[in-house]
């Protein structure tokens, strides 16, 4: 048996909710970054040990960025419309629209990250930034702090293509953002 | 003492709120079954509640699978059907049995049993309580319906085996209409239920509506809490009900109450249910059905006996006796309760759905008020429209009557109209205080 998950749409928010249809233990949820079309599979809700596969709605097209609160279990029981899993639409083409964007603009000018994890700009919250937009960097020069599993490491500016020198543009993530190894950070033009 | 500790309560509104009150006196954690409309109203406040289903209740309330799972999944072991939608409908008793959730109810067999016309008849008068005269169960051909109307003597009313809501009804003023009207019953029956058995009774006009509250435990112990009168009606809707009955002759009074305990014994009921009979101006009651559920009316024999009914049905589930004996029930006073509907009595009792904006129920001594409302609360056009009822207890008759009137001046509802205007009217109303008066029209208001 086959039911079909209901998508809500919150106001001024691209995101995506998509809820149960039913009220049941929620197993063989969609991990994190998946990829959701219509009609794909988010798992099966069992009411009174009766299985119903769960499909995506029309509409509901992104990746998968929340699959609401405790994914690790392996049935969690779900109320009828509430949360199952949180569509970010734009996480593909947005992000690499982003991207090709950036790079675009800078005339192919874009740091990325060397490392993934979390993303300081400054040493520690009350030392100056370690740049700045409008400033200038070069070979070598640190740009900012990833912790990793609880452990901090400087990141340098350095990187294919880049001139030995560059000013920066424009920073592309937040102070204290989740990265991910090759992810642009911030846009660069010719100094 | 063994009991429940979480309780799923598989309703909405004011018996939801009924049965969650006797929770927190047992110290039992209420879990609410809501649909999406229901999610947000006030009377969930504080408490813990599920979703179940869209507003529609065909998709929420009336899908017994979903409460049983929902019973499941927050971990109760008790379920509470509250009245109306599944509250008498087996598939929930035995579904929730199946899954090892406590119905609080009787067993799926005798819900079955007497949701059956002439099984449920044929067991009560086995049991030694009077039937109105008709055939001797579903009628096998027109002949024996002309033969059985002539023998109870016209009108008489030929009625669907499966029926239910008014549909498959005929009525027969004379010999000659016998044939016309079962076939045409007949018709009705099979196209609306599927099922073309009839069964012919004795039309009566002008009865009282006179119904038996009865308590069995798990060990076959069984009493009586006394009757209530429901004769204020509009298309079988209870308007206003009462205890004791304000006519009944108290020989025939006992010898129901008694032989009401001996039919559910006899059938092996569970739980709280009432019997429901037609008294006939020949002084008479008649069975005619049997609810095997709580009543809305509860609330009037419970001010009466000073029993709760909803703790005395949690403990029977749970496998208690009965915590009284027949001896221990004693009945006092008067009680009188009104339901309260978002209506409009001078527009044709037309439902008014909508936000009330301003809430407040009269209390004191003698004075009960029932109810889910609040300031805020929006009346869903979903579900059924009753706001509140007031109870009022008084040593006489006259005494409850004017408690209730002062109640209900008391009583402020604004945003939506209610039936306040007309139960004042009935109250006030000299055919009413006489008790002059049966199910045909409301005494002391013409709509």
């Amino acid at each position: 048996m086959s039911v079909t998950a209901k998508l809500k749409r919150v106001d001024g928010e691209t995101r995506l909710r998509v809820v149960s249809p039913l009220i049941g233990y929620w197993r063989e949820a969609p991990a994190n970054g998946s990829l959701i079309k219509p009609g794909a599979s988010l798992g099966r809700i069992e009411v009174l040990g009766l299985l119903h596969d769960v499909v995506a709605p029309a509409g509901a097209q992104g990746i998968v960025v929340s699959t609401g609160g405790e994914a690790a279990r392996a049935a969690r029981p779900v109320g009828y419309g509430e949360l199952l899993v949180e569509l970010d639409p734009e996480a593909v083409m947005g992000a690499e629209a982003v991207a090709a964007d950036a790079t675009r603009a800078a005339g192919g000018l874009v740091y990325r990250a060397p490392s993934g994890g979390r993303f300081y700009r400054k040493a520690s919250p009350d030392k100056p930034s370690f740049v700045n937009e409008g400033d200038v960097v070069s070979k070598g020069q640190p740009v900012g702090l990833v912790e990793v599993m609880k452990t901090f490491h400087r990141i340098g500016y350095e990187g294919d293509g880049l001139p030995e020198q560059a000013k920066v543009k424009r920073f592309l993530v937040e102070d204290g953002a989740d990265i991910m190894t090759g992810d642009p950070i911030f846009e660069l033009e010719p100094a | 003492m063994p009991g429940f500790r979480r309780l799923l309560i598989a309703n909405r509104g004011e018996v939801a709120v009924r049965v969650a009150r006797t929770c927190d006196e047992m110290g039992i954690t209420p879990v609410f079954a809501v649909s999406e409309a229901d999610a947000s109203a006030g009377y969930l406040e504080g408490r813990e509640w599920v979703c179940i289903g869209p507003a529609r209740a065909s998709e929420s309330y009336l899908r017994a699978e979903r409460l049983v799972q929902a019973a499941k999944q927050t971990g109760c072991t008790a379920l509470h059907p509250g009245w109306g939608f599944l509250a008498e409908d087996p598939l929930l008793s035995g579904l929730s049995a199946q899954h090892g959730v406590t119905f609080i109810g009787p067993p799926a067999a005798v819900i079955h049993l007497m949701a059956k016309k002439t099984p449920a008849k044929q067991a009560m008068a086995a049991a030694g309580l009077r039937l109105i005269d008709g055939s001797d169960g579903v009628l096998s051909n027109v002949e024996e319906a002309q033969a059985v109307a002539d023998r109870v003597g016209y009108p008489v009313l030929l009625k669907a085996e499966s029926g239910g809501g008014g549909r498959g009804m005929r009525i027969a003023r004379a010999a000659d209409e016998v044939t016309r009207a079962y076939e045409e019953a007949q018709a009705e029956a099979t196209a609306a239920f599927g099922d073309a058995r009839l069964y012919l009774e004795r039309l009566i006009e002008g009865g009282r509506h006179v119904e038996i509250q009865i308590f069995v435990d798990k060990y076959g112990q069984g009493i009586h809490l006394g009757e209530r009168d429901c004769t204020v009606q509009r298309n079988h809707q209870k308007l206003i009900e009462e205890s004791p009955a304000p006519v009944l002759d108290p020989q025939e009074r006992l010898r129901t109450l008694e032989a009401s305990v001996r039919a559910a014994t006899s059938i092996g009921y569970v739980g709280a249910g009432t019997m429901e009979f037609l008294l006939l101006p020949d002084g008479t009651l008649r069975f005619m059905e049997m609810n095997t559920r709580l009543q809305v009316e509860h609330c009037v024999t419970e001010m009466r006996t000073g029993i709760d009914l909803v703790k005395e049905q949690i403990q029977v589930a749970a496998g208690h006796p009965l915590s009284v004996s027949q001896d221990d029930v004693k009945l006092t006073g008067h009680a009188i309760e009104c339901r309260i509907n978002a209506e409009d009595p001078s527009e044709g009792f037309k439902p008014a759905p909508g936000t009330i904006t301003k809430w407040e129920v009269p209390s004191g001594d003698g004075i009960r008020v029932d109810s889910h409302v609040s300031s805020g609360y929006e009346v869903p056009p979903f579900y059924d429209s009753l706001l509140c009822k007031v109870i009022a207890h008084a040593e006489t008759r006259e005494q409850a009557c004017d408690k209730m009137i002062d109640a209900l001046g008391a009583l402020v509802c604004e945003g939506v109209p209610t039936t306040i205007p007309m139960h004042q009217a009935i109250l006030r109303d000299e055919a009413f205080r006489r008790a002059d008066y049966d199910t045909r029209s409301i005494p002391g208001w013409t709509p």
